[in-house]
C-alpha cells in the first residue's frame, strides 16, 4: 500500500469517523427528540382522554339525574310506591327517555332491584340488578365503569346511579353511555395517532373485544401481548408493535387501563402513535446523513486524493529517487521544492545522491585503484612469479655461457625448457587476465537451471573419479518444478565451472559435492554448492570474491570474481557459509528477470589521474 | 264481567303425579225457555237438593263415583272443590255438600288423611267442566265431566228498592219482543202466557207448576228481515204488534188471532216531556200508571249500549222544563233491556238480553210507591 | 254470547265515561259511515287471487265476510251480503254501501270506509283523535290506547302464542332439538312476565293448547316456570346446546317474546338467539314462534284445527285420542302434545278493537266469527232523513 494510499485512508477515514459520529450524534438527538415529542404527544392525549372521560362522566351524570328528576320518574316513583303499584305499565319507558337523552344505556330499576324497563335490553324486565341494591358500590362515585350486559352481549359501559325515594321506596335509574367506537370517535387526535379500546369482557384476549373509532381493530392478535400484560398487572405502559418488517410501519402504543368500582380491568385504552413520520424522518436525516457523508467523504476522498497525493508526491518523488538510486540510477534526483520537511528531505536526498555519486566515484575510483592495485599485485604476484625463474635461468644461461658451451648446452635444454614453461605461465596469465577482462555482457534467455547443474557435473564426471585421486562423490538435490528464469546459460555454465573446480580444489581427499536447486522468492531460484572441504575462515570469506583472491597454490584467483561478476550480471547475489573442518556451502540467487544494468563503468580508466584523484580528492571534487 | 283472576289462576303441582278425572256428559240446552220455579225459601239441605238441577246431581253422582274407582283401594279421601267457573257460592257449596254426600254413600270416608282428591268447578264454551285430580303415585288418573248451562237456577230476584222489584217470568233464547201473562182466564183453569217474538208469537200453559207449549201463532213471512225488531201485546186493545205485522182478535185466545202484514210503524210508548238524562225519544221508557205523591212515575233503562249489563231506575217526571227526577234504588240484570212496556197500575215489563247466558228474559217490574 | 272486556283501570274507566256524548241513545239508529281502519294492504276482493300474507288474508276474509251472505264448509262465500262494494283501491281504499234488502235486514250504518295499510301507531292515534271508528289493534298496546282514551274491546283470548320445535325436515339445521333441551327451553320461560310486562296483561299465560273459557281444563296445565329444573336439564347435555329461535321479521310483539325467552334460557344456561325471519320455509332455525287462531269456540274442532295446523310444523306426538270430543278425550290429546315438549304453549291473545264513542252495540266475534260490522250502529247526530226512513 503506498503512502499515498495510507495518507488517503487515514484521512478518509478520519473524515468517515467524524462525519459519522456527527450523523450518529445528530441522529440520536434526533431520535430523542421525536421520542419525547411522542411522549408529550401521548401524554397530551392520555391527558385528553382523562379530561374527556371526566367531562363525559360529568354528562352522564347530569343526564341521568335530569331523568331522575324529571316529572315523569317522580310520578313512576309515587305509582310504585303504592301497595299495588304496578311496573307493568313502564315496561316500555326507558326506550324513549334514554334515545330522548341519548343514553345507550338506561335502566329503571325498583326498590327490590328488579328491572322495571331497559332500554339496552328490553326483554330483560322482572330480573334483578343486586349490585344497585348495594349503595356502597356506588353511591361515593357520581360515575364508573362497568360491564353491562347487554342483548348483544357484554359491553363497556360509563354508568351513574340516581335514586328517587318516595317513603321507604326507592326506584334507581342507572344510565350511561357505550364506551365503544363512538366515544373513540370524539377523541380528537392528531395525525398520525389513533386511539383503540380493549373491552376486557373475558378472562382471555378476545380479538373481538378491541376496536377503533371505526368498528373492531384490524390485526387485532398483535395487541394480545399488550392486554396480557395489562390484565396481569395493570398500570400505564409503553409497547411498540412493528406491523411489517419495515419499521416505518411500526406503533407506539401507550396503554392506559380503564378500572372498575372494585379496580377491576375493565378496559384498556391504548393510543397509538404511528412510527410513520418517525421513522421517515429518521430515515431521511439518515439518507441525509448519508448523503452528506457520502458527499463529504467523496469530497473528502477527492480532497484526500488531492491532498494526499499533493502531500505525497515529493514523497513519492522521494521514493521514486530513492528507487532508482536503490536501482542503480544514483543520477536520480528529486524535484522537490518547499521549505517544509519533505523539501528538505528532497533536498537532503538530492545532497546525499550527489554525495552517494561522488562517493561512489570516489569508491569506484578507489575500488579501481584497488582493483588496478590489487591487478597490479596480483599481476606483479603472478608475474614475478614466473619472472623470477625466468630470469634466474636466464641467469643461470648467462652463468652457463660464461662457464663454457658445455655446460651451456647442459644448461640451454633444461634453462629452455624452464623459460618455454614459465612463458607459457605468462601467457595462461595474460590469458586469464585477457578473459576476465572480456567477459561478456549475458545474453538472456529462458534458462532452466537444472539442465545447466546437470550439464556442469556431467562436464566434471570424470574428473570426480579420476584414477589417482580419491573420489568425489555429486549428490544432486535439483527442484523438479525449478521455474524458468533469464539467464545466459552460458555464463551460468561458466560460473558452475568455477565453483565446482573450487569445491573439487577444496576436497584433496574426495568428499561429496552437493548441488541443490529451489525457487526462490519472486520466481528467482536458489543454488546452493556445498562441499565437504576444510572450510574457510570468517576473513577469507570476505575476501573470497576479490578478484585474485585465493587461497589455493595456484590459480589467479578469478574464478569467483568471475562467478560473482556472472551472479551480479544476472541481478542475484552470491554468499558463502562455511566452517572450518566441516565444509562449505556457496549460495547463488537469481531472479527470474535480471534488472537492467544501472552500474556504469567508466570505458576508459586514466590511472593516473585515478591514483591522482585519490592523493588529491579535494582538488578533483572542485573540478567535479 | 268476567272474573279473570279466577280463570287460569290455578296452578297445577306438576312435581307430584296427579289423577285427573275429568268426567263428561252434554245436556243438549232446551230450544224454548223455562220459567221459574216460585221457590220459596227453604233449609240449606233442601234448597241443596231441591236447588240442583238433575243434570248437575247426575253428574255429582257420575262424578263421585269416578273418584270412588280411582282411589281404591283407599277408603278416606280428603276432598277439596274449588270453583273457577260462573257458578254462584251457593250452587257451589250445594255440589260440594252433595259430592261428600255421594262419596259417603259410596262407602268413602270424607277427612283430613287418604287420597287427596281436588275438584275443580270448571267451564268451558259449552258448558261447566268439572274436573278431579286425584294425586298418587301410582295410577295417575283424570276425570273430566261437562254440564250444560242452561239449566242454571234463577234466584230469586231480591226485593228492590223501595221503587223497583221484578219478577222473571219467562226465559228462552230466542229474542223476545214482549210477553203477556193471563190469569184467570174464563173457563180456563191454568195460567197462559204468551210470548211475542218477531215472526210468531207462542202460547204457553202451566199445569202442576210446569209449563208447556200450548200454540205457536206464526206470523206471515216479512222481507227484509229487521235487524232490531219491536214488537208489542197491547192486551187492552187485543193488539199484537210485530215488525212488518198486526195481529188482531183476541190476544188470549189464539184461535181467533189474525195476523197480516202491516207496514206502519210499531206502537209508541207513553211519551214524556221531562228529560231524563241520557235518553231520547228513541230509548225505552215506561210511565207507570199509578201515581206516587200525584207525580207521574216513569220507568226508563240505563245509558249503556245492548253490551252492557243494564238497569232500570223510576224517575218522577214533570213537564219539558224540567229533569226527570230519579227515586229509589236502581234494579240491575243481567243485560240489556231491550225493550220496555207499559202494563197498567204500577208495573211495566221488561225484556232483558242476559249476556251471561244469552237468553233473553221477560220481567215483570213493579213500582211501589213509599211514602 | 261472548262478552265485552274494558280496560280495567280506574282511569281508563273514567277516560271512557266522559268520552261518551252527553246524548246517548240506547236503541239502535241507522244512518252514518262507519270508518274503519286495518293494517292490512287488500289488494284484490277476487277470491282467485291469492294473499301475500297472513294478514292481508284474514283481512280479505273480514271484507267477504261483509259483502257476502254465507261460507260454505269449503270456505267459500256465497250470496249477497249485508254489505255491497261500491268503490275499491286496491291497497288503499274500500267502501261498502248498506244492502237495503239484505234477508236478516239492513245494516244500521249506511256505509263502511275501509282504510287499509294503516299501521298500528296511526290507528291507535287515529282512534284517539276520533278520526276513524273501528280498528283492530294489537292486545299488547289495548292498555296504553285505553290510557290515552281510546275505547278498547276485547274478545276472549282465542289466539295462542307458541313456541314451535321445527321438526328435522323442517329445520334448515342439522338436527332437530332433542327433548331434554326442548323441556328445558320450556321449563325456563316465564309466560307471566310476557303477560304482565310484554302483554301488559292483555292476555293469559298458555299451558295448553286451548283457552280455558274454551277447554275448562287449561289450569290442569301449569304456566308456571321452573328455572331450577331447567338448570339440571341443562347441565346433563352436553355439549352445551344452543337454539335459533324465529319470529317473525314484522311483528313486534314476536320479537318481544322471542327476545323474553332468549333471556329466560339464558337464565337456565341454554344459549338461545332470537333471530328475525321472514315468512317461508327457508329459514334455518330451530324453533319458531307462531300465532294460532282458533277456528272454534268448541274445543274439539279448534284443537284438531291446531293440531292440522301444526302437523305441518313439527311432529305431533301421540295417537287421537279414541274418543277426542269429549272433554277427556280433549285433555288427553292435548296432555300428550304439550308433554312432548315440540309445542311449547306461551300465551292466549285476545283481539282487541279499538273503537269510538259512537260506536254501539259491538260485541267482539268470537273464533271463527268475522267482525258483526252489520249489527253496529253510530250515535250521535244523523242525518234526519235516514233516521226517519230507515226505523
Amino acid at each position: 500500500m503506498t503512502f499515498r494510499t495510507k495518507l488517503f485512508l487515514i484521512f478518509t477515514l478520519a473524515l468517515v469517523v467524524s462525519v459519522g459520529l456527527v450523523a450518529a450524534a445528530v441522529t440520536e438527538v434526533t431520535r430523542r427528540a421525536f421520542d419525547q415529542m411522542n411522549a408529550q404527544h401521548s401524554d397530551a392525549l392520555v391527558a385528553q382522554f382523562q379530561r374527556e372521560f371526566a367531562q363525559r362522566s360529568e354528562d352522564v351524570v347530569h343526564r341521568v339525574q335530569g331523568i331522575a328528576d324529571a316529572e315523569g320518574t317522580v310520578r313512576m316513583a309515587i305509582d310504585l310506591s303504592r301497595p299495588k303499584g304496578d311496573v307493568s305499565t313502564y315496561v316500555n319507558d326507558a326506550t324513549g327517555v334514554a334515545r330522548a337523552h341519548q343514553l345507550d344505556f338506561l335502566d329503571f330499576i325498583s326498590n327490590d332491584g328488579s328491572i322495571i324497563s331497559s332500554a339496552e335490553w328490553p326483554a330483560r324486565f322482572g330480573y334483578k340488578l343486586e349490585w344497585v341494591l348495594q349503595p356502597e358500590d356506588w353511591v361515593a362515585r357520581r360515575s364508573f365503569l362497568m360491564k353491562a350486559d347487554t342483548q348483544e352481549g357484554p359491553a363497556l359501559a360509563l354508568l351513574s346511579v340516581s335514586r328517587v325515594r318516595v317513603g321507604d321506596k326507592d326506584l334507581y335509574i342507572v344510565g350511561g353511555e357505550r364506551m365503544g367506537r363512538e366515544f373513540l370517535a370524539s377523541l380528537v387526535l392528531p395525525a398520525g395517532m389513533r386511539a383503540l379500546l380493549y373491552r376486557n369482557l373475558d378472562p382471555t384476549f378476545q380479538a373481538a373485544n378491541l376496536i377503533d373509532s371505526t368498528g373492531p381493530a384490524t390485526q387485532a392478535d398483535q395487541f394480545s401481548a399488550i392486554v396480557q400484560k395489562e390484565q396481569q398487572e395493570p398500570g400505564e405502559q409503553i409497547a411498540k408493535i412493528n406491523w411489517t418488517a419495515d419499521a416505518a410501519n411500526a406503533e407506539m402504543f401507550h396503554a392506559m387501563p380503564l378500572l372498575g368500582r372494585q379496580k377491576e380491568l375493565l378496559g384498556i385504552l391504548l393510543i397509538g402513535s404511528s412510527q410513520h413520520d418517525v421513522v421517515t424522518l429518521e430515515r431521511q436525516i439518515m439518507l441525509l446523513s448519508f448523503g452528506v457523508v457520502a458527499i463529504g467523504l467523496l469530497v473528502g476522498a477527492l480532497l484526500g486524493w488531492w491532498g494526499a497525493a499533493r502531500v505525497t508526491r515529493p514523497v513519492r518523488q522521494l521514493s521514486e529517487g530513492a528507487r532508482e538510486v536503490a536501482g542503480g540510477n544514483w543520477n536520480a534526483r528529486v524535484n522537490v521544492r518547499g521549505r517544509n520537511e519533505i523539501g528538505q528531505l528532497a533536498k537532503a536526498f538530492n545532497q546525499m545522491t550527489e554525495q552517494l555519486v561522488d562517493q561512489r566515484e570516489r569508491l569506484l575510483q578507489a575500488e579501481r585503484v584497488a582493483a588496478w592495485r590489487e591487478v597490479a599485485r596480483r599481476l606483479a604476484h603472478e608475474l614475478k612469479n614466473p619472472l623470477f625463474p625466468l630470469q634466474t635461468t636466464v641467469e643461470n644461461l648467462q652463468r652457463a655461457k660464461e662457464r663454457g658451451y658445455g655446460e651451456f648446452e647442459e644448461v640451454f635444454h633444461e634453462s629452455t625448457g624452464i623459460l618455454l614453461a614459465e612463458i607459457e605461465n605468462l601467457k595462461n596469465i595474460v590469458v586469464r587476465f585477457s578473459e576476465f577482462s572480456k567477459m561478456p555482457h549475458p545474453e538472456l534467455g529462458s534458462v532452466q537451471l537444472n539442465e545447466v547443474v546437470r550439464s556442469v557435473v556431467k562436464l566434471f564426471e570424470a574428473q570426480f573419479g579420476a584414477v589417482g585421486r580419491p573420489p568425489i562423490t555429486p549428490e544432486l538435490h535439483l527442484e523438479e518444478h525449478l521455474p524458468l528464469i533469464q539467464a545466459d546459460a552460458t555464463l551460468l555454465h561458466r560460473a558452475l565451472e568455477n565453483l565446482i573446480l573450487n569445491a573439487m580444489d577444496a576436497m584433496p581427499s574426495g568428499g561429496v559435492l552437493m548441488l541443490r536447486t529451489s525457487p526462490a522468492a519472486d520466481s528467482g531460484v536458489h543454488l546452493e554448492i556445498s562441499d565437504t572441504g576444510t572450510g574457510l575462515t570468517s576473513e577469507e570469506c570476505e575476501r573470497l570474491f576479490t578478484p585474485y583472491y585465493t587461497t589455493k597454490q595456484h590459480g589467479t584467483g578469478l574464478g569467483l570474481a568471475i562467478v560473482q561478476s556472472v551472479v551480479s550480471d544476472h541481478g542475484g547475489r552470491v554468499w558463502v557459509e562455511s566452517e572450518a573442518g566441516v565444509g562449505t556451502s556457496f549460495h547463488i540467487e537469481l531472479p527470474k528477470h535480471p534488472p537492467r544494468r544501472s552500474v556504469s563503468f567508466p570505458i576508459s580508466f586514466d590511472y593516473e589521474k585515478e591514483k591522482e584523484k585519490e592523493v588529491e580528492p579535494e582538488k578533483h571534487k572542485q573540478e567535479a | 264481567m268476567r272474573d279473570r283472576s279466577r280463570l287460569g289462576a290455578s296452578r297445577r303441582n306438576a312435581s307430584l303425579p296427579v289423577v285427573v278425572l275429568i268426567l263428561s256428559f252434554m245436556v243438549a240446552g232446551s230450544a224454548h225457555g223455562q220459567a221459574p220455579s216460585a221457590a220459596s225459601p227453604q233449609s240449606d239441605q233442601q234448597i241443596t237438593s231441591a236447588a240442583l238441577p238433575a243434570a248437575r246431581n247426575d253428574g255429582v253422582k257420575t262424578l263421585a263415583d269416578k273418584i270412588a274407582a280411582a282411589v281404591k283401594p283407599s277408603r278416606t279421601v280428603s276432598l277439596a272443590v274449588k270453583n273457577i267457573s260462573s257458578l254462584s257460592t251457593t250452587d257451589v257449596e250445594a255440589i260440594r255438600v252433595t259430592l261428600e254426600r255421594e262419596l259417603a254413600e259410596g262407602g268413602l270416608r270424607i277427612g283430613s288423611d287418604g287420597a287427596r282428591v281436588k275438584v275443580t268447578l270448571s267451564e268451558n264454551a259449552e258448558g261447566l267442566i268439572w274436573i278431579a285430580e286425584i294425586a298418587e303415585e301410582k295410577n295417575p288418573r283424570v276425570g273430566i265431566i261437562s254440564i250444560a248451562r242452561t239449566s242454571a237456577p234463577i234466584e230469586k230476584a231480591a226485593k228492590a228498592s223501595v221503587a223497583l222489584s221484578r219478577e222473571l217470568i219467562w226465559q228462552q233464547p230466542a229474542r223476545i219482543l214482549d210477553f203477556s201473562f193471563f190469569y184467570g182466564i174464563p173457563g180456563v183453569t191454568y195460567s197462559m202466557l204468551a210470548i211475542l217474538e218477531a215472526d210468531r208469537l207462542n202460547y204457553y200453559e202451566s199445569r202442576n207448576a210446569n209449563w208447556s207449549e200450548l200454540r205457536s201463532v206464526s206470523f206471515p213471512n216479512v222481507e227484509p228481515k229487521q235487524r232490531d225488531p219491536k214488537g208489542a201485546i197491547a192486551n187492552a186493545e187485543n193488539i199484537v204488534y210485530a215488525p212488518g205485522i198486526r195481529c188482531t182478535g183476541e190476544v188470549e185466545n189464539p184461535a181467533k188471532l189474525e195476523c197480516a202484514l202491516w207496514k206502519d210503524r210499531v206502537m209508541r210508548g207513553a211519551t214524556i216531556q221531562s228529560r231524563i238524562p241520557g235518553h231520547d225519544d228513541n230509548d225505552e221508557k215506561a210511565v207507570i200508571t199509578d201515581r206516587c205523591e200525584n207525580r207521574m212515575v216513569a220507568v226508563a233503562s240505563g245509558n249503556a249500549d245492548w253490551t252492557q249489563p243494564d238497569s232500570l231506575q223510576a224517575y218522577f217526571v214533570g213537564d219539558f222544563r224540567e229533569d226527570a227526577e230519579p227515586s229509589g234504588n236502581a234494579v240491575t240484570f243481567d243485560g240489556p233491556v231491550v225493550a220496555l212496556h207499559e202494563a197498567g197500575q204500577n208495573t211495566v215489563r221488561a225484556i232483558v238480553h242476559n249476556l251471561k247466558t244469552g237468553n233473553y228474559e221477560g220481567y215483570v217490574v213493579t213500582a211501589t210507591c213509599n211514602h | 254470547m261472548l262478552l265485552q272486556r274494558l280496560a280495567i283501570t280506574s282511569a281508563g274507566l273514567a277516560v271512557l265515561l266522559a268520552a261518551l256524548p252527553g246524548e246517548t241513545a240506547r236503541r239502535p239508529r241507522y244512518g252514518g259511515v262507519l270508518r274503519v281502519e286495518i293494517g292490512a294492504a287488500v289488494r284484490s276482493l277476487d277470491s282467485a287471487v291469492a294473499a301475500a300474507n297472513d294478514e292481508e288474508d284474514a283481512a280479505k276474509w273480514e271484507i267477504e265476510s261483509l259483502i257476502y251472505d254465507t261460507r260454505a264448509a269449503d270456505g267459500q262465500f256465497h250470496g249477497a251480503g249485508p254489505f255491497h262494494v261500491t268503490a275499491f283501491e286496491a291497497g288503499k281504499q274500500a267502501v261498502l254501501a248498506a244492502t237495503e234488502d239484505y234477508r236478516l235486514g239492513r245494516p244500521f250504518v249506511d256505509s263502511i270506509e275501509i282504510a287499509m295499510a294503516r299501521a298500528r301507531q296511526e290507528r291507535i292515534l287515529d282512534l284517539e283523535l276520533n278520526k276513524t271508528d273501528f280498528a283492530e289493534i294489537p292486545a299488547e298496546d289495548a292498555r296504553r290506547a285505553a290510557e290515552r282514551g281510546v275505547r278498547v274491546s276485547q274478545s276472549q283470548p282465542d289466539e295462542l302464542l307458541a313456541l314451535i320445535f321445527l321438526g328435522a325436515s323442517e329445520s334448515k339445521r342439522t338436527r332437530a332439538v332433542d327433548l331434554r333441551t326442548r323441556q328445558a327451553v320450556a321449563l325456563s320461560i316465564d309466560r307471566g312476565a310476557i303477560v304482565n310486562f310484554i302483554l301488559q296483561k292483555e292476555g293469559e299465560p298458555a299451558g295448553g293448547l286451548l283457552p280455558q273459557w274454551s277447554s275448562g281444563t287449561a289450569f290442569l296445565f301449569s304456566t308456571v316456570a321452573d328455572v331450577v329444573h331447567a338448570k339440571e336439564l341443562s347441565a346433563q347435555i352436553v355439549p352445551a346446546p344452543k337454539i335459533v329461535l324465529g319470529y317473525d321479521s314484522g311483528d313486534p310483539l314476536e320479537q318481544a317474546v322471542a327476545e323474553r325467552i332468549a333471556v329466560d334460557a339464558r337464565e337456565a344456561r341454554v344459549q338461545l338467539k332470537a333471530q328475525a325471519v321472514r315468512p317461508g320455509p327457508e329459514n334455518a332455525t330451530d324453533a319458531r314462534l307462531v300465532r294460532l287462531r282458533m277456528q272454534s269456540k268448541s274445543p274439539g274442532p279448534a284443537l284438531e284445527s291446531f293440531i292440522d295446523t301444526l302437523g305441518g310444523i313439527t311432529k305431533i306426538e301421540g295417537k287421537a285420542a279414541p274418543d277426542p270430543v269429549s272433554p277427556e278425550g280433549i285433555y288427553n290429546r292435548e296432555r300428550a302434545i304439550v308433554n312432548s315438549y315440540r309445542v311449547v304453549p306461551l300465551v292466549w291473545l285476545p283481539r282487541v278493537y279499538g273503537l269510538s264513542a259512537r260506536v254501539r252495540d259491538w260485541t267482539p266475534p268470537g273464533p271463527g266469527e268475522s267482525w258483526p260490522l252489520a249489527d253496529v250502529w253510530l250515535d250521535g247526530p244523523v242525518e234526519a232523513a235516514v233516521e226517519e226512513g230507515k226505523k
